[in-house]
């Protein structure tokens, strides 16, 4: 535990101290202060609009972090040999995963609950500075937090399948393309049978749905975690659909974890 | 070291690079200026299911911005042309299959599509998208209502429509009137009197149920009038001169009283009977 609890400091301390994290955050900041700029341009519903833009900042700045230094750091210890000097002293492959992982976690945590704040501050400016905001239909801030959770789970699930990714892959670049191929279906392959399902776009056949459904045990739903709409126009949060989600997340996350391992500890590293 | 010669050399290459970027800078502005690109509107021939695919989370965010880019150019001092308004409706399709709660939308297609595109019909359909998912919201439900009456004629879907519109809480009285009094306009006038006692059985607070049952009253007045009518004519084989003769003639003992007004109107063309002058 204590080797884990090392490991996680030391990728979190490293992950903190990149520029490329500095230079998300101040993308991040700048897309918050247009926040109110953008708000402005829509005369009804503003506060949706507000809504809208913030938790997509948010969304797109941990996603950066996923790809740009997430991926970036497990790639480089691997291609660059340093994790040689890791599992040669006494830590097992398993304990430098779960570090990783942690660390990794520990940077998302700080950085969506940091961009958190900040979207909570940039509503606050845009309800003193928008002419006639209207705040969201049933706003509350209990349902931001449970937003911005969900948020901060589905990022754990992406880089769960990241972090697998650039273990099993020789290439940065690789690893960045799956990631990003299972980040998008993920999101869409829901939608997708959903519209093959109805009938009213294609005629889709019996045997392509039934592949989709089958594919769609192995990519992770990320859809079920965008609570953006609920929170902008206050639709019914439903706990159990919520209580299922979190427990899918996690248990996605885990066994993913599961897998990288079963690969890494067959890979020939050093 | 470097030479004299190479000196200006660096300097003869940078004025000569300065001045090309400076001019091409200048007659681009200029180019641009005459262009005037807010003219014409255009957007990607893309199915919405298909832009919906593609965005993912970001969807609402794609939605705004298409919903954006409608406004940009309505707002604009552009003579906005026929297909120009076809774009712009594809546009709405698009944001409202991305976003399809967004009220902005929905108002924005009933300010555009039906008044200043004659689009009335595709107007309906994506109304009927905002009215679907804005469960709680009345106007989407009124406004399609208000466009079969005023720009298709259909009272019977009007009333439909404002029927539906009308039992959602929140819904101001005046729209079981309207709907009550579209049904009356489609020959429905049992239907109507059944709905407005409805929604006065519903309603809680007193001003909304004394509004309902004036209207229940002049509802149940033109019942009784047109039914005399009908019998009158079946008895004379002609319609009435006026609603007098329906007294005179003994089909009712007395005119009902019009919680409106004096009398009731009676059209003798038609042998309709209204509590108003509003058609």
């Amino acid at each position: 535990m204590h080797n884990i609890w090392l490991l996680t400091k030391v990728t979190f301390k490293q992950g903190i101290r990149s520029r490329i994290l500095a230079g998300i955050a101040f993308l991040s900041a700048l897309l918050f202060a247009s926040n109110i700029a953008i708000t402005n341009l829509f005369a009804i519903e503003t506060g949706k609009v507000m809504v809208d833009i913030g938790f997509s900042v948010l969304s797109l700045a941990g996603l950066s972090i996923i790809f740009f230094l997430g991926i970036g750091l497990v790639s480089h210890d691997i291609h660059n040999r340093t994790v040689c000097m890791v599992i040669s002293r006494p830590f097992t492959r398993w304990q430098y995963i779960l570090g990783k992982y942690g660390g990794l976690t520990l940077i998302l945590l700080t950085a969506t609950v940091i961009l958190g704040a900040l979207a909570i501050l940039s509503f606050f400016v845009c309800s003193l500075l928008v002419p006639g905001l209207e705040l969201p239909r049933d706003f509350s801030w209990p349902a931001i937090l449970v937003t911005i959770s969900f948020n901060f789970l589905s990022l754990l699930v992406v880089m769960s399948f990241a972090f697998f990714f650039t273990i099993i892959s020789s290439s940065i670049y690789l690893a960045m393309l799956f990631t990003f191929c299972t980040y998008f279906i993920g999101h869409c392959l829901e939608t997708i049978v959903k519209i093959l399902q109805g009938g009213h776009f294609v005629d889709a056949s019996p045997s392509l749905v039934f592949f989709l459904k089958t594919i769609s045990w192995i990519f992770p739903n990320l859809s079920a975690f965008d609570l953006k709409a609920s929170m902008a126009y206050g639709l019914p949060l439903d706990p159990v659909y919520l209580g299922w989600t979190a427990v899918y997340g996690c248990s996605y996350s885990v066994l993913m974890m599961i897998f990288t391992f079963i690969v890494f500890r067959r890979r020939d590293i050093c | 070291m470097l030479k004299v010669g190479n000196i200006a050399v660096y300097l003869l290459l940078s004025g000569f690079l300065m001045a090309a970027y400076v001019t091409s800078a200048v007659n681009i502005d200029r180019f641009r200026d005459e262009m005037s690109p807010g003219e014409t509107v255009s957007t990607l021939i893309i199915a919405p299911e298909a832009l919906e695919i593609a965005s993912g989370e970001f969807r609402q965010v794609l939605a705004d911005y298409l919903l954006l880019k409608a406004c940009a150019f309505l707002g604009g001092r552009n003579k906005i042309k026929g297909p120009d308004m076809k774009v712009v409706a594809a546009l709405f399709e698009q944001s409202l299959h991305l976003d399809p709660y967004f009220f902005q939308t929905c108002y924005y297609v009933q300010a555009f599509l039906t008044w200043r595109g004659a689009m009335v019909e595709k107007a309906i359909d994506l109304l009927k998208i905002s009215r679907k998912h804005r469960y709680w919201d009345w106007q989407p439900g009124y406004y399609i209502g208000f466009d079969y009456f005023y720009f298709l004629k259909d009272n019977n879907k009007a009333a439909k429509q404002l029927m539906e519109t009308a039992e959602i809480p929140g819904a101001p009285p005046i729209i079981s009137s309207l709907a009550a009094r579209m049904a009356h306009k489609s020959g429905q006038t049992e239907l109507a009197i059944a709905f407005l006692q409805t929604m006065y059985d519903r309603a809680k607070d007193e001003s909304t149920r004394t509004f309902l049952q004036d209207r229940i009253k002049a509802h149940t007045g033109i019942l009784v009038l047109e039914k005399a009518v009908r019998l009158f004519r079946l008895k004379y084989g002609y319609i009435p001169g006026s609603l007098d003769d329906l007294v005179s003639k003994g089909i009712i003992p007395e005119l009902p009283e019009n919680p409106y007004g004096d009398r009731y109107i009676y059209e003798p063309e038609t042998g309709r009977v209204f509590f108003d002058r509003i058609r």
